[in-house]
């Protein structure tokens, strides 16, 4: 990397405290609610949660996507090389963004620009943060095109992206995304609006750039099984804030909070043959009403009255942390 | 590769009863205060220029010379024309007859624009391909010149007048009813309706109209001041309503040949036109908002 | 592209067709001949003058004239300026009309799209509603309202413009204005409804994910798609502003095609008011083409 590097102690990116609410006419939406995690060099961190618990907007925080109004940062920090990206105004955020941390989007059909040619919108990273000349940006842009696996890259680069199936519009995202090498990639739930087959190539895609380059990568998804193949740890999200952290294995294999464990339980692949399906009985909360306590309690098989104390997320293993107050107390044994 | 775990909805949709797609709309349009000014600005208008004459002491055609061109006062609230005959009393019936041409030619556009709409969207194909291409090709042509020609080939007689108006004003209506039929035949609640072998009369009558009712509403409600606003336009050309009748239209014009010595017989027939199509074009776009309608071209 | 062109000029011929036949046979559907109206007209004169014209000959006869002529782009005599065409009438008249149209729609979309763009930046501010109203005021003030009003203030009473007339190039500021405003006004409102929506698309995150500024947004992802709507609206923009120049020439006095159309329309010139149809609605489809060409270009997903 172009950057020298600080001090080896600094984790790339470290979130602490994040809070994002939207401000809506029905009340304050409290859709990141006390977010805290970090991520090394080179790692990647897989960020699973249903839709509404606050993954994609905890990322869209950290790169100023919050649509604002309605949508307001009131607190935390995400410190990314010495620099805290919530408190940069748009123009130091310009300089970060496409050019040290990159975003793929959860649908490439709408995710590019239906106006403009592949090509301008594949080396426009380039032109904007390294001042490639145009040529030069083309030429690498082409690469980038074959590097992802797009076969004709020079002629298809003049294409527009309605020329193009999803599969091929997610590559060209990935190509334009890598294509100032960053130090961190986010991956928002790119692989959810593609069929099954190029979900996997997608993956594949993304694991190999990342292991030729080196970068960090943070990947949101609902899907447990795209997490467990591609993250080294995994933050579980609930209602806006994280459940439970830790190791992919220990995530999976012995789960300590009973939202994940209910998670896990209910991946059809990984129960017996014929047994009933699992379902999570309940609704997930209304994010606009304030809650106290655990807010994942109305829904919790193993609820008591001492749920609706506030919980935080503690350690409890070697890089295993947990926010259920019964777990940390061991009362609880999934 | 694992499934992912059944994740539940939040969303879960409950019928709504039939009143409340009108009712949410009122609440919607209360709440949008120019559209309520402009109803409410509507309906002031309207009274003063039907109630209006009975309580005049002046008729529109009686002259008083020794009244000539008088400015607004106690006696002649709005002033006198250079003919001394009350300008109230005639706003209040060139009122009539700007509003009723709006809304006789609407009609008229109304009935045209919903049959042939309906027609191209029911019967669909061919036919309706060929139905709208029609319509494309009139929308290319300068209508307002046909609407000339009209009155200079068969004189200007009002009749004539709003009809021609209404033949030119229909295209717009008939895209919206065959957009609507369109994305309505394709609803699973007709489908439904379909399969529960409900006859196609009842589907026509209970299905598609009430559904299809709030945009020609709303389009009923542009296409007045569009409509006012090409009477006005012709009569200030001198081909629209002719004398002794008068219109808004022909008192601007009248007023604006003596604009320099007796400014209030321009501004005060305009203020009131002007003031019309405001509130129209308020009251629609309100509507448009609270009934949550779209424009689709096709 | 060459082919597409073709194609949309192989329809116009229908159109024009229709539109020709349409007026020709209207004007054939008034009572009595076009020289009637003239009490002073002896009757061996009228008919010599419907000889010359063509009259004497069955109306199917007449027809056929009329569309041979046409196809050489001969619209024929005046019946009121016996020694003048209708071609000659409008190559007159046609220029001035369409310097004055073309100002009015050049200024039309200059305001219109700069309001526009800023109103769609920070929309729902004070920025925007003022904007907003403006444009109302804009459509709700009819060009013969502003017209008169306009001569009264800047002519009347300030002195800085003449009342009529097209002399100098200060005699173009005022009319050009009046006919633009109503077009600046539906022009913004279109600029900012279609940045609007563009501006809420999923690419535009990607952009500012890339780290494009503001400027860059506005100028290199959101402008041609937020500007589809005014292209397309630029069709019946011209065609009103064609109207408008009726109004527009005789307030203002301007010696263009709109007013003596209107001129025409008032003393039964009846081949002159064909005429000008035709070449209106020749203009118009012409026009109505172009907008298509541009939309296409600026719109990838449209195919030739």
């Amino acid at each position: 990397m172009c950057e020298p590097q600080k001090t080896d102690a600094m984790p790339l990116l470290q979130v602490k405290n994040l809070r994002t609410y939207f401000h809506t006419r029905n009340g304050v939406v409290r859709a990141v609610d006390d977010v805290s995690f970090e991520i090394e060099k080179g790692e990647t961190l897989g960020i699973v949660g249903e839709s509404g618990s606050g993954k994609s907007v905890t990322c869209y925080s950290l790169l100023g996507l919050i649509p604002q109004p309605p949508g307001r940062i009131e607190s935390g920090e995400a410190i990314f090389d010495n620099t805290d990206l919530l408190k940069c105004s748009t123009a130091e955020l310009n300089r970060i963004r496409g050019k040290r941390i990159a975003m793929i989007f959860q649908d490439p059909m709408t995710s590019l620009n239906p106006y403009m040619r592949i090509e301008d919108q594949l080396i426009e990273p380039l032109l904007i943060h390294e001042k490639t000349g145009r040529q030069r940006a083309v030429e690498l842009g082409v690469q980038a095109l074959k590097d992802v696996g797009i076969q004709d890259a020079a002629q298809r680069i003049r294409s527009y992206p309605h020329e193009f199936s999803g599969g091929m519009r997610q590559r060209v995202m990935i190509a334009m995304a890598l294509i100032t090498k960053p130090d961190l990639l986010i991956a928002d739930e790119p692989t959810t609006a593609l069929d099954v087959t190029v979900q996997a190539q997608i993956i594949e895609l993304v694991k190999r750039m990342q292991a030729e380059r080196g970068m960090a990568v943070i990947w949101i998804s609902h899907d447990l099984g795209v997490v467990a193949g591609l993250c080294q740890r995994v933050n579980v999200m609930y209602a806006g804030r994280v459940v439970e952290s830790g190791p992919t294995t220990s995530i999976y294999r012995s789960p300590k909070h009973p939202y994940n464990h209910a998670l896990q339980k209910s991946i059809p692949a990984l129960q017996p043959k014929g047994a009933e399906l699992y379902t999570i009985a309940g609704m997930p909360p209304d994010l606009s009403k304030p809650v106290t306590g655990c807010a994942f309690m109305p829904r919790c098989e193993f609820a008591q009255d001492i749920c609706r104390a506030p919980v935080e997320l503690k350690k409890d293993g070697p890089g295993h942390a947990t926010a259920c107050t019964r777990a940390q107390r061991g009362e609880i044994n999934l | 590769m694992t499934q992912s775990p059944p994740i539940t909805n939040a969303a879960t949709t409950t019928a709504e009863p039939g009143a409340s797609l009108w009712h949410d709309a009122w609440l919607r349009l209360r709440k949008n205060r120019l559209a309520i000014f402009g109803g409410a600005a509507l309906i002031v208008i309207s009274l003063f220029c039907l109630i209006g004459p009975a309580c005049s002491p002046y008729t529109y055609e009686q002259q008083d010379f020794s009244q000539y061109a008088k400015a607004p006062s106690t006696q002649h609230w709005f002033g006198t024309d250079k003919l001394g005959r009350d300008q109230m009393t005639r706003i209040m019936h060139g009122g009539r007859i700007s509003l009723g041409v709006g809304i006789c030619a609407t009609l008229v556009s109304l009935t045209i624009g919903v049959l042939y709409g309906a027609l191209a969207g029911f019967i669909g194909g061919k036919t309706d391909a060929t139905l709208m291409r029609i319509v494309d090709i009139l929308y290319a042509l300068p209508f307002t010149v046909f609407v000339i020609l009209l009155m200079v080939v068969f004189g200007r007689n009002i009749v004539l007048l709003f009809a021609a108006i209404g033949a030119v004003e229909w295209l717009t209506m008939a895209r919206i009813v065959r957009g609507q039929i369109l994305t309505l035949k394709k609803q699973e609640f007709i489908e439904a309706a379909i399969a529960l072998g409900l006859r196609k009369r009842r589907i026509i009558l209970r299905h598609l109209i009430p559904n299809a009712l709030g945009p020609i509403i709303v389009y009923t409600t542009l296409t007045i001041p569009a409509v006012m606003l090409l009477e006005a336009f012709l009569s200030f050309l001198g081909l629209g309503v002719q004398p002794p009748m008068s219109s808004w239209g022909t008192m601007i014009k009248d007023g604006a040949e003596l604009m320099e010595e007796f400014p209030w017989l321009l501004v005060i027939p305009a203020a009131f036109f002007s003031l019309t199509l405001f509130s129209l074009n308020f009251l629609g776009d309100g509507l448009r908002d609270a009934l949550d309608v779209r424009t689709s071209k096709d | 592209m060459f082919r597409f062109i073709a194609a949309r000029l192989m329809q116009t011929v229908p159109v024009l067709f229709v539109v020709a036949t349409l007026t020709f046979f209207m004007v054939r559907l008034v009572p009595g001949g076009p020289f009637d109206a003239e009490r002073n007209v002896p009757p061996e004169i009228k008919r010599e003058l419907e000889a010359y014209y063509g009259l004497d000959k069955p109306v199917f006869h007449q027809y056929l004239d009329y569309l041979g002529r046409l196809l050489h782009g001969d619209l024929g005599p005046s019946y009121k300026y016996a020694n003048r065409s209708v071609n000659e009438m409008i190559a007159a008249t046609f220029p001035v009309s369409l310097q004055l149209g073309g100002m009015a729609l050049g200024l039309a979309l200059i305001f219109g799209v700069t309001a526009g763009i800023i109103a769609s930046l920070r929309p729902n501010s004070a920025l925007d509603y003022t904007a907003s109203s403006i444009s109302m005021m804009g459509i709700c003030l009819p060009t013969f309202v502003l017209g008169p009003l306009f001569i009264l203030v800047f002519a009347l009473n300030l002195r800085w413009v003449n009342a009529s007339g097209w002399f100098d190039a200060a005699d173009r500021i005022l009319p050009a204005a009046t006919l633009g405003i109503a077009y600046a006004a539906s022009i913004a409102r279109l600029t900012r409804g279609g940045m609007l929506e563009i501006l809420n698309q999923d690419f535009i995150r990607t952009a500012r994910a890339k780290g494009a500024s503001s400027t860059r947004i506005i100028l290199r992802h959101t402008l041609r798609g937020g500007l589809l709507p005014v292209v397309s609206y630029l069709g019946p923009a011209a065609a009103g502003i064609l109207t408008g120049s009726f109004v527009i020439e005789t307030i203002f006095q301007i010696p263009g095609l709109g007013r003596h159309f209107v001129t025409s329309a008032f003393n039964r010139d009846f081949t002159m008011v064909t005429g000008i149809v035709i070449f209106y609605a020749v203009l118009i489809v012409f026009f109505n083409l172009l907008v298509d060409i541009v939309q296409i270009w600026l719109n990838p997903k449209l195919k030739f």
